[in-house]
C-alpha cells in the first residue's frame, strides 16, 4: 500500500499540496492586508508594526515565518508548474484545433485556465515587491529613523515614496486584478482539492472564493491608490490619512 | 393432449434435437442433475481454454464465472470495451421470484408466468431452472454493488411488469441493464486483472472452426487492422445476442448482429424458431428513412402511463384538447384485468390495429399516446420523476416534447428475438462443444418473452447454468488436448472468410450495403413483422431471394480489407441478414398457427392468437443444407408435465 | 430492390459544412478535411447526419469516415467526438448519438475532432482507443465476490439515500468525455465515479482503501493528467456526474494513505 509521502507525489497528492500551500498563502495575504491598513494610521503605527514583526521571538519569529512561507510557495510553484505545464502537455500531446466551453456547470474559464499565468505573474510581482520594500535597503538609499538608540528603516517612508509613482501603482493594479483571478478559482479549488467539498458545500466555497478575491484585491489596491491620490496627507512626518 | 398426439410428436422427434432434459420431478431436476454431473478437477481447469464470444449479460457473466473457477478464458467483443454490450440498454428491470413484496410470488409462479407468457412454446425444464436461479442472480448482483432501488429501510424494492400480477421486478432507476452489465463487467475486469480472462476487444466473430465434429475455435476479424485472427479452445460459448436487426428498424444497437450465430448455423448448428421475434410496444416513432435505430422506452412506463387513441379516426386535435370521453383507452377497454400491462405482443398488435384503423396520432399516423396525466395527478410529479425521470428526459431530447405536459407518442418496433441457435438442457447446440447463451439461444422464452426476463435469462445462463454444464461436457467428452491454430481446419475457415471478403470488395457496384439492409428491413417488417399471412410470407421469400441476387451483383463496398473498414464489416452482416431473413419467412410460413410474437392472420379468434397445439407444439430446428432456400426441418416436441396448455387470456 | 421504394430518396433538409479530422491510422499524420452534406432535417441525430455523409462518400468512391457508435440511445458510451470544441457537442446531458441537428443553425460549419488524450490514442479518423478505462476498472473497480458466494440480497440493507448516491455515481457510461473535455486530460471524474459508487455501499467497504489507492495509481500510470477543478468534465458528462465525486475520491485516497 502506498505511503502518505508516496501519495503526495500522485496526481491527487499534487493537488493536496497545491490546495494546502495555497490556503497558507491566502491566510498570509489576509494578515498582510490587515497589517498594511496600519499605513492609514500613520508613520509611527506602521513602522511600529514592522518593528514588532522584526523582533517577534527575539528576532527569530520572522525568519521562521518566512521559511515556512517560502517552503509553502516553493511547493506551490513546483506543483503548479508540474500540473499545468509538464503533466498537461504530456497527457495531451496533440491538442484540439477548436476549443470550446461547455458552459452550464463548467467552471472552466480565464481564471481556471490562467492559474499558471496569473500565478507566475504573482510570483514575478512578489520578487519585485520584496526588492522594492523588504530589501529596498540593499538596492538604494532608504531613510532611517532612530528608536531607543537604534537605527531602523523607515518602511513607511519607503512605501509612501513608491506609491507616489504612477507606474508603480499601475503595475500594482494590474497584478492585484490577476491576483483576484487567481483567488477566484484558487480558493474554492483548494477546498475541492483537499476533498473537503460536497454538493452542498461547493456553492458556498465558490462564493467564499469570490468574496476573498474581491476583498483581497480591492483591499490591496485601496492602499496604493489612496496613497497616490492623497500623497500630501501621507507624506507628512506623521503620515496616515487625514481627510 | 391425447396419447396419440404424444406418440405422434415422439415419432417426429429429430435425433439431432435431443433435449437431454434430466429425469425426475420438474422441481428437483436441476438440483439432482447438478449433484450428479461430472466435474473438472480444479488443477485441470487451467488446462482448458474456453472461448466466450460476447460480453453482454450472458457472455460477461460466463467469462467472469469461468475465470473465477480457474478456466483459461478468451473473451471477445465487437465494441471497444466489454462494458458496451447491448445488454447495457435494457431499462426496466430483472425478474426474480424473491417474493420480497409478499404478494404470493414463488418459483412456480414465475415459471408459470414465463411459460404462459411464451405462449407454451418453451421447454418446461429450462424455464423452471431459470425461475429457480433467478433468486441467486439478485443476490449475486447485490453483492457486486449493483445499486438496486431500495426502500427507506434498506430492503430491495420491486415494481410490477407486463404479463405478471405480482411485483417481482428489481430495478436500478431506468438503467437496470446497464447496472447489471457493469456488475458483470466489473467481475470480468477483476478476472482480467487476475489474468484468468484475456479480453479481445474490437473483434467480430466470422467463422466457427470445427475439428472432428466438435467446436474447437473461431476466426475473428480484428476490426482495427482488418486482419483475420484464429483462436483455438476446448469449447466455444456464443453469447452474441439476437437477430432483431434483420428488421433494419429496431431497438438494437448498430453493432448488434446475428453473424456469429448464422455462421455457426452454416457449419451445422440448428437454428430454432427463427420466426419468433418480439416487437416492443413502447418505442419512440421513426422520423425518417435514414433512421435505423429506434429508441425504446422501458415498458415499465405502462405501469403508470395510460395508452390511448382518439375515439374518432383522424382527430387532429392536440392530445390535451381531447376530453376523456372522446379518448379510447383501448388496452384497458379490451383487457380489463391486465389493462395497460398486457404482454408485449398483445400491446403491440393492439396499437398497430388502432393505427391501421386510422386512429393513429402524430405526423405519420403511426403512433399511439402514452399518457402520464393521471399518474402525475395521483402520485405527484416528483414521484413520477423518480420512477421514470431519465426516460422522460430521453424522450424529450429526441422529440423536443415534454412528456410531463404532453402525452408521449409510442409505436412498436423490433426489439428481441426469442428464436436462436437450438440448445439442449445444457445450453449446448447440436454441435458438440458449441454452446449458446442468452438471446443467442432459443430456449427460455418460447414464442414471446415477458418484460424483465431477458436480463434474468442472460445472467442465469452465464452465472448459474454454464459453469456447471460446461464442466460436465469437458469432463465427459473433451480431453484437455493441445490443439493449436496450426491445424488445417483453421486455415480452411480463414479461407472461407477471405473468399467472402474478396468477393465483397470485388463487386464495386452502385448500391451500399446499408441501402440493401434498408430494403430488406422493409420486406421483413411488412411481411414477417407483427402480423403475417401465407401470401405475404411467400411474397417475402421471393423478394428476399431477388434482393440477395441483386446484392451480389450491385453492392458497393469502399476501402480496403486490411484496415478499419466499417463499411466492409457491415457488408458481411448484410450478407447474413439476407439469408436469415429468408429462413425467418420460411419458418413463419411453415408454422400454421399463431403463438406469441408469431401472429398469423389466418389463425386468430377475435384478434387473439390461436395456437394449434395438436400440430405445432414443437420447436422447429432448421438445418443448413448448402442451399439457404432449402433448409431441413427438425423437430423437438414440447412436453408439458406441470402446466396444462390453454389459450392465453389477459382479459 | 423493390420498385415502389426508392432507396436513395433525398429528404428535403438543410446543408452543413463539416470539417472532420481524418487520420489513416494510429501513427499516421492527420488533418481536418472539409465536406458538405445535404438533406439534413432538424430531428436527425448527429450520427445519423454522419451516416448520411458516409453513404454519400461511399457512393462517390471515397472512404467513409470512421467513428464509433453502438446503442444510439446514449447508454453504451461508445460514441465520442468533440464537436466545435465541446465533447459530445452543444447539448448538455447528452451523448453525441443523442444530439439532434436542430441544435445547429442550418448552413453552419461544424468542426468534428476525435477525443484527444495520450491515454486515448487515435486509431483511425474519429475512432480512439479507450481501453485505458478498462484498465482503471481492472485495477480495483469491483467488489471481489465470486459467483455463488453471495448472501441473500436483503441480508445487507442499504439505505435509500446511500443507494441513490451510489446510483448517481454508477450512472457513468465510460464514454471518456470527461477526459476529452478536461484541459489537462484527467480521468478523475471517471475514476472517482466508480470509487464513490462502491464507497457508498456496504458491499464496497472491505476493499475501499485498497481500491482507491490501486485505481488512482493506475490512472496516473496510464498517463492521464491532473485534475485542476475546471469542472468542464461535469458539464460535458452525458450522465451529469458531479465533481463532488472527485472530492470524495480525494478524501478516500487521503484517508487510505494516511491510515492504511
Amino acid at each position: 500500500m502506498t505511503t502518505f509521502t508516496g501519495a503526495l507525489r500522485s496526481s491527487l497528492g499534487k493537488k493536496y499540496l497545491m490546495g494546502f500551500t495555497g490556503l497558507i498563502w491566502v491566510g498570509f495575504a489576509i494578515g498582510h492586508l490587515i497589517g498594511n491598513l496600519l499605513l492609514l494610521a500613520g508613520r509611527e503605527a506602521f513602522n511600529g508594526y514592522a518593528l514588532f514583526l522584526e523582533t517577534l521571538g527575539h528576532g527569530a519569529g520572522i525568519y521562521v515565518a518566512e521559511a515556512f512561507l517560502l517552503m509553502a510557495i516553493g511547493i506551490h510553484i513546483w506543483n503548479g508548474i508540474s500540473v499545468a505545464l509538464v503533466d498537461k502537455s504530456a497527457a495531451r500531446p496533440i491538442g484540439y484545433e477548436v476549443t470550446g466551453n461547455a458552459g452550464g456547470r463548467s467552471r472552466k474559464g480565464a481564471a481556471s485556465q490562467g492559474m499558471i499565468w496569473t500565478g507566475l505573474a504573482i510570483l514575478g510581482f512578489l520578487i519585485f515587491h520584496l526588492i522594492t520594500f523588504k530589501f529596498a535597503y540593499l538596492f538604494g538609499h532608504v531613510e532611517h529613523y532612530t528608536l531607543n538608540g537604534e537605527q531602523h528603516v523607515d518602511l513607511y517612508g519607503v512605501v509612501v515614496e513608491r506609491f507616489s509613482q504612477a507606474w508603480y501603482v499601475g503595475i500594482y493594479t494590474v497584478v492585484m486584478l490577476l491576483f483576484g483571478m487567481h483567488l477566484k478559482h484558487g480558493v474554492w479549488s483548494a477546498f475541492q482539492s483537499l476533498g473537503l467539498l460536497n454538493k452542498k458545500t461547493t456553492p458556498l466555497a465558490v462564493q467564499l472564493a469570490w468574496v476573498l478575491a474581491v476583498l483581497l484585491s480591492i483591499g490591496f489596491l485601496f492602499l496604493p491608490v489612496t496613497i497616490f491620490a492623497m500623497n500630501e496627507s501621507f507624506a507628512t512626518p506623521a503620515g496616515g490619512l487625514h481627510l | 393432449m391425447s396419447t396419440t398426439l404424444e406418440e405422434d410428436l415422439r415419432a417426429v422427434a429429430s435425433p439431432l434435437m435431443n433435449s437431454n432434459v434430466p429425469e425426475g420431478p420438474l422441481e428437483s431436476k436441476w438440483t439432482d442433475y447438478k449433484s450428479h454431473m461430472k466435474l473438472v478437477n480444479p488443477a485441470n481447469k487451467r488446462k482448458y481454454t474456453i472461448i466466450v464470444v460476447g460480453t453482454g449479460l450472458a457472455g460477461g457473466a460466463a467469462a467472469a464465472s469461468l475465470g473465477e473457477m480457474g478456466y483459461k478464458v478468451l473473451n471477445f467483443c465487437i465494441q471497444d470495451s466489454p462494458r458496451r454490450a447491448h445488454s447495457v440498454a435494457a431499462q426496466g428491470g430483472i425478474n426474480a421470484a424473491k417474493n420480497y413484496a409478499n404478494d404470493g410470488d414463488s418459483v412456480y409462479r414465475l415459471f408459470y408466468d414465463t411459460i404462459k407468457g411464451g405462449d407454451y412454446r418453451a421447454r418446461e425444464a429450462n424455464v423452471h431452472r431459470l425461475a429457480e436461479v433467478s433468486v441467486n442472480i439478485i443476490d449475486q448482483c447485490a453483492a457486486q454493488g449493483v445499486p438496486f432501488a431500495r426502500e427507506y429501510g434498506g430492503a430491495l424494492t420491486n415494481r410490477s411488469f407486463g404479463g405478471a400480477q405480482v411485483s417481482r421486478t428489481f430495478y436500478a432507476r431506468g438503467q437496470t441493464g446497464q447496472q447489471l452489465l457493469l456488475g458483470a463487467y466489473s467481475s470480468l475486469m477483476r478476472q482480467v486483472h487476475e489474468k484468468t480472462v484475456t479480453m479481445y476487444t474490437r473483434r467480430e466473430m466470422l467463422e466457427l472452426v470445427m475439428v472432428d465434429g466438435k467446436a474447437r475455435g473461431i476466426v475473428v476479424r480484428n476490426l482495427i487492422n482488418g486482419k483475420l485472427e484464429t483462436y483455438a479452445g476446448h469449447a466455444v460459448l456464443l453469447c452474441t445476442g439476437g437477430y432483431g436487426t434483420v428488421f433494419y428498424l429496431s431497438t438494437n444497437a448498430v453493432n448488434s448482429n446475428p453473424t456469429a450465430a448464422w455462421r455457426c448455423h452454416k457449419q451445422g448448428a440448428l437454428f430454432a424458431n427463427p420466426c419468433y421475434t418480439q416487437i416492443h410496444p413502447t418505442c419512440i416513432p421513426q422520423e425518417g428513412d435514414y433512421q435505423s435505430k429506434l429508441t425504446l422506452m422501458s415498458e415499465s412506463l405502462r405501469n403508470d402511463g395510460r395508452v390511448w387513441v382518439p375515439k374518432e379516426p383522424g382527430d387532429k386535435r392536440k392530445p390535451n384538447e381531447i376530453p376523456d370521453d372522446q379518448r379510447d383507452y383501448f388496452l384497458e377497454r379490451r383487457y380489463p384485468a391486465f389493462g395497460n400491462l398486457v404482454p408485449r405482443d398483445i400491446a403491440s398488435r393492439a396499437a398497430k390495429l388502432e393505427c391501421d384503423n386510422g386512429k393513429g396520432v402524430g405526423l405519420t399516423g403511426k403512433a399511439v399516446y402514452l399518457d402520464f396525466r393521471d399518474a402525475i395527478k395521483r402520485l405527484g410529479k416528483q414521484t413520477v420523476k423518480e420512477r421514470y425521470g431519465n426516460l422522460f428526459q430521453m424522450y424529450e431530447e429526441i422529440t423536443n416534447e415534454d412528456p410531463y405536459k404532453v402525452p408521449m407518442r409510442i409505436y412498436p418496433a423490433s426489439h428481441y428475438t426469442m428464436g436462436g441457435l437450438w440448445v439442449d438442457y445444457n445450453l449446448m447446440t447440436n454441435i458438440p462443444g458449441l454452446f449458446a447463451l442468452g438471446e443467442a439461444n432459443f430456449s427460455d422464452h418460447g414464442a414471446n418473452r415477458l418484460g424483465a426476463s431477458a436480463l434474468m435469462q442472460g445472467l442465469a445462463d452465464g452465472y448459474f447454468v454454464i459453469p456447471y454444464t460446461l464442466g460436465n461436457y469437458l469432463a465427459s467428452s473433451q480431453p484437455a488436448d493441445n490443439l493449436t491454430t496450426e491445424h488445417e481446419a483453421f486455415q480452411a475457415a480463414v479461407a472461407r472468410v477471405q473468399e467472402m471478403t474478396d468477393k465483397l470488395l470485388s463487386i464495386q457496384g452502385d448500391t451500399t450495403p446499408t441501402e440493401f439492409w434498408r430494403a430488406l428491413g422493409k420486406i421483413v417488417w411488412n411481411h414477417v413483422g407483427m402480423a403475417r399471412n401465407a401470401a405475404g410470407l411467400k411474397q417475402a421469400i421471393e423478394e428476399i431471394k431477388a434482393l440477395r441476387a441483386e446484392f451480389w451483383k450491385k453492392v458497393k463496398v469502399d476501402g480496403k480489407g486490411d484496415t478499419l473498414n466499417k463499411n466492409l464489416e457491415f457488408a458481411g452482416r448484410v450478407v447474413d441478414y439476407l439469408e436469415l431473413a429468408e429462413l425467418m419467412a420460411i419458418d413463419a410460413l411453415h408454422r400454421e398457427e399463431s403463438c406469441g410474437g408469431h401472429f398469423r392472420e389466418e389463425y386468430q379468434k377475435d384478434g387473439e392468437a390461436l395456437r394449434n397445439d395438436d400440430k405445432f407444439c414443437y420447436v422447429a430446428g432448421w438445418k443448413y443444407t448448402g442451399d439457404v432456400s432449402q433448409p431441413e426441418l427438425h423437430k423437438e416436441p414440447l412436453h408439458f408435465e406441470s402446466i396444462k396448455l390453454q389459450q392465453r387470456d389477459y382479459k | 430492390m423493390s420498385k415502389e421504394e426508392p432507396i436513395a430518396k433525398k429528404p428535403q433538409g438543410s446543408r452543413y459544412t463539416l470539417r472532420v479530422w481524418r487520420q489513416a491510422g494510429k501513427d499516421k499524420a492527420g488533418g481536418l478535411q472539409t465536406y458538405t452534406v445535404n438533406g439534413i432535417i432538424p430531428n436527425m441525430s448527429f450520427l445519423e447526419m454522419l451516416d448520411v455523409l458516409n453513404e454519400q462518400l461511399v457512393k462517390e468512391g471515397k472512404e467513409a469516415i470512421a467513428f464509433d457508435s453502438d446503442c444510439r440511445e446514449g447508454i453504451c458510451g461508445m460514441c465520442s467526438l468533440v464537436i466545435d470544441g465541446v465533447a459530445h457537442g452543444p447539448h448538455a446531458g447528452c451523448t453525441t448519438c443523442s444530439v439532434r441537428m436542430r441544435d445547429f443553425p442550418a448552413g453552419s460549419t461544424i468542426t468534428i475532432e476525435p477525443f484527444r488524450a495520450r491515454a486515448f490514442p487515435v486509431i483511425k479518423d474519429l475512432v480512439v482507443d479507450r481501453s485505458s478505462f478498462d484498465q482503471i476498472i481492472a485495477a480495483g473497480g469491483y467488489v471481489s465476490v465470486n459467483t455463488g458466494a453471495a448472501p441473500d440480497a436483503n441480508c445487507i440493507p442499504v439505505g435509500k439515500e446511500a443507494a441513490d448516491k451510489a446510483m448517481d455515481a454508477a450512472a457513468c457510461i465510460g464514454c471518456g468525455a470527461c477526459v476529452a473535455a478536461c484541459p489537462n486530460a484527467s480521468a478523475s471524474l471517471f475514476t472517482a465515479a466508480k470509487i464513490t459508487q462502491l464507497a457508498m455501499l456496504p458491499q464496497g467497504q472491505p476493499e475501499r482503501k485498497k481500491r482507491v489507492v490501486a485505481m488512482v495509481e493506475e490512472m496516473d500510470r496510464l498517463g492521464f493528467g491532473d485534475c485542476s477543478n475546471h469542472g468542464e468534465c461535469e458539464a460535458v458528462c452525458p450522465k451529469e456526474i458531479g465533481i463532488n465525486h472527485i472530492a470524495q475520491m480525494r478524501r478516500d485516497y487521503l484517508m487510505a494513505t494516511l491510515a492504511p
